[in-house]
């Protein structure tokens, strides 16, 4: 009994930090309406994660940082319309993201290249900070082989499959969080998800799974 | 492989996780410092009813103001109208270029001769010039023109003078931003421009047709460029106050900057063009040639000599034009090495990092516009410039698309590198 108790308190407790982490987030974000440094916070909060969503979907290393620069400005510029629905801001900002990704895949249904597919041609003795933080990372990415599979079939579905599956299984999100970043109902984002991972595994053949468990 | 498997293995799987630190730093700043902070504060501020009587408000300005200009344009096309032959024909003599024999004639649509004011001609490119009106015309007077001679464009705006003045030299142009000039750290005695061996190779490439333009324009990204470690190679210490020099008068803080060093200042010929305050700096060979640490700017009393010098070179019209730019990270990042070029036949392209849209160009090169697409990178701010249709007049016939700015920067270097090369050596 007194282990029932002690597990329904750590329960308790945690929703209420949960409150509480959002009653914080809520100040903050109608703080950031009008200071820049709490939107500062909030942009120290989720630059990395808001980056990498970007990274995983597009896997190109210098279009994530412009992606996610635009998506940042567009979060700056529209702050003032967000307002607080139990909504984490968090899924605002995914959803900007998304904006941007899926706006890019638009404009360049041709011409598009991630950085697994053709690494930039960058001139070593012109290369700023930045580029060259780039491309060490671009490097990286290069490295993680599951990855490039992984992408490279990625990028051949359609992009509403591809949001879910990376925001499912490499942002690690829950289907309800999925849902309030994408809008969607949550059946939806299963069904999206079945269907997305069908068309994958049709694209991805045997030889990938080999090669993944032979790792 | 079945569904089950890849979700196990998708389940398990860690991606990449990268850091961005000098970016996030970088972006932070620009994010922090930028001028969205403030705007529209006081619309939010509004309830719907006031927002509802300040639009009403609006909106009766407006069509006061049309209805203003609409009869003061009826009265102009009366005035304009009624001159006389004679009139006309003086102007034509007095302004005509070696080039315009005298059977050129500016016609009404029924005949009616006009005398509309030149401000002076300007050679586009070879056999074509443009006609730089003095004064603003309505759309509806200068419909009402025909001009026989199909090698002359007409302009729709005057501002555009400023174009002939620029169009065979190449530029660096560099941007400095109007906060940073508004700050404390401008109090000491002098300017001075610091350029270090590696920037000093870049602007060597450039110095016999080279130019150095001082733009004080305003930009959204102002802090993040002048963080930007190329920028930093070009430093500039030891300031004036400029906030009483720069704002009010740069130009006359920049001839005496000048005056000291062999270096050229010009008059703003820019500032009409891009309702910014841009000025040209030349630099002589000799300097560029024999600095090693740093060029320094530093105050004079006499100012001379800028004035002729750099009409007399802009006269020697090319054919070579400067492409674009409103920065500094910009312009280094596209001719910034010593194999970038600007195609001999780019014409001026000007292009606001904030819209991304062309400035200058649209009036005259409507035709050109049409099938070219330029953006601008909105955080990084490099150049795009798309091609869409290869029959056009060949202004600027080397051009192609690139894909993303990386892609850009180093496409735009190789691909030209050859023209400049042999440009530079001819």
């Amino acid at each position: 009994m007194q282990e029932f108790i002690n597990i329904s308190e750590s329960v308790v407790s945690e929703e209420a930090l949960v409150r509480y982490s959002n009653k914080h987030e809520e100040a903050l974000v109608e703080r950031a309406k009008e200071d820049p440094h709490a939107f500062g916070e909030l942009f120290d909060k989720y630059y990395d994660p808001i980056l990498n969503y970007i990274v995983h979907r597009t896997a190109n290393t210098a279009l994530s940082e412009e992606l996610t620069s635009n998506t940042f400005f567009s979060a700056l510029n529209n702050i003032h319309t967000f307002h607080w629905r139990n909504i984490p801001f968090s899924a605002w900002l995914y959803k900007i993201a998304s904006n941007e990704i899926n706006g890019f895949f638009r404009k360049n249904k041709n011409g598009f290249i991630s950085s697994i597919e053709e690494s930039h041609e960058f001139i070593e003795d012109e290369l700023t900070l930045a580029d060259m933080e780039i491309k060490r990372e671009e490097k990286e990415i290069a490295k993680n082989n599951l990855f490039q599979e992984l992408h490279r079939a990625l990028v051949k579905i359609k992009p509403k499959y591809q949001e879910v599956i990376v925001l499912k299984y490499f942002e690690k999100k829950s289907i309800s969080e999925i849902s309030e970043i994408t809008g969607k109902a949550e059946g939806t984002i299963k069904s999206l998800l079945h269907r997305g991972l069908s068309q994958l595994k049709e694209l991805i053949g045997t030889s990938f799974y080999g090669e993944v468990t032979n790792e | 492989m079945n569904k089950n498997d890849l979700e196990k293995i998708l389940t398990e799987f860690e991606p990449p996780n990268i850091k961005f630190e000098h970016n996030k730093n970088k972006l932070r700043r620009a994010l922090l410092n930028s001028d969205l902070y403030g705007k529209q504060s006081w619309l939010r501020n509004l309830s719907p009813r006031e927002i509802s009587i300040a639009s009403a408000f609006s909106i009766f300005i407006f069509v006061l103001i049309s209805y203003y200009i609409f009869n003061q344009n009826n009265s102009n096309l009366d005035n304009i109208l009624s001159k006389t032959k004679e009139n006309y024909a003086g102007f034509l003599t007095s302004n005509k270029t070696n080039y315009f024999d005298s059977d050129l004639k500016i016609y009404g649509t029924e005949n009616e001769e006009f005398d509309l004011k030149v401000e002076k001609w300007v050679n586009l490119k070879e056999n074509k010039y443009c006609i730089v009106l003095k004064d603003n015309y309505s759309n509806e007077i200068l419909d009402k023109i025909i001009i026989r001679d199909k090698k002359i464009y007409r302009m729709k705006n005057p501002k555009l003078q400023a174009l002939n003045t620029v169009n065979s030299h190449q530029m660096i142009i560099f941007e400095i931003a109007d906060e940073l000039l508004n700050s404390t750290e401008f109090n000491a005695d002098s300017i001075s421009v610091s350029i270090d061996s590696k920037m000093k190779d870049k602007i060597n490439m450039f110095s016999k047709t080279g130019l150095l333009v001082y733009n004080s324009g305003l930009s959204p990204f102002n802090e993040t460029y002048i963080n930007r470690p190329e920028i930093n190679s070009m430093k500039i210490s030891n300031r004036l106050n400029l906030d009483e020099y720069l704002m009010d008068n740069p130009l006359d803080l920049l001839k005496e900057l000048a005056s000291k060093s062999k270096i050229t200042v010009s008059e703003n010929y820019f500032d009409e063009l891009l309702g910014k305050k841009v000025f040209i700096v030349q630099i002589e060979e000799s300097i560029l040639d024999t600095l090693e640490q740093g060029l320094t700017l530093k105050i004079d009393d006499s100012l001379s000599r800028f004035d002729s010098l750099l009409t007399n070179e802009l006269k020697e019209s090319h054919r070579r034009y400067v492409y674009y730019s409103m920065n500094l990270s910009d312009t280094l990042v596209s001719i910034d090495s010593t194999k970038a070029s600007v195609p001999k036949s780019v014409k001026k392209i000007l292009i606001d990092p904030e819209t991304g849209s062309i400035e200058g160009v649209d009036y005259i090169y409507q035709n050109i516009r049409k099938n070219i697409k330029l953006s601008s990178s909105r955080f990084t701010n490099h150049l795009l410039v798309t091609k869409e249709d290869s029959k056009f007049d060949p202004i600027i016939d080397d051009l192609e698309y690139f894909g993303n700015t990386n892609k850009i920067k180093n496409t735009f270097i190789k691909k030209f590198s050859k023209d400049l090369h042999e440009n530079m050596t001819k």
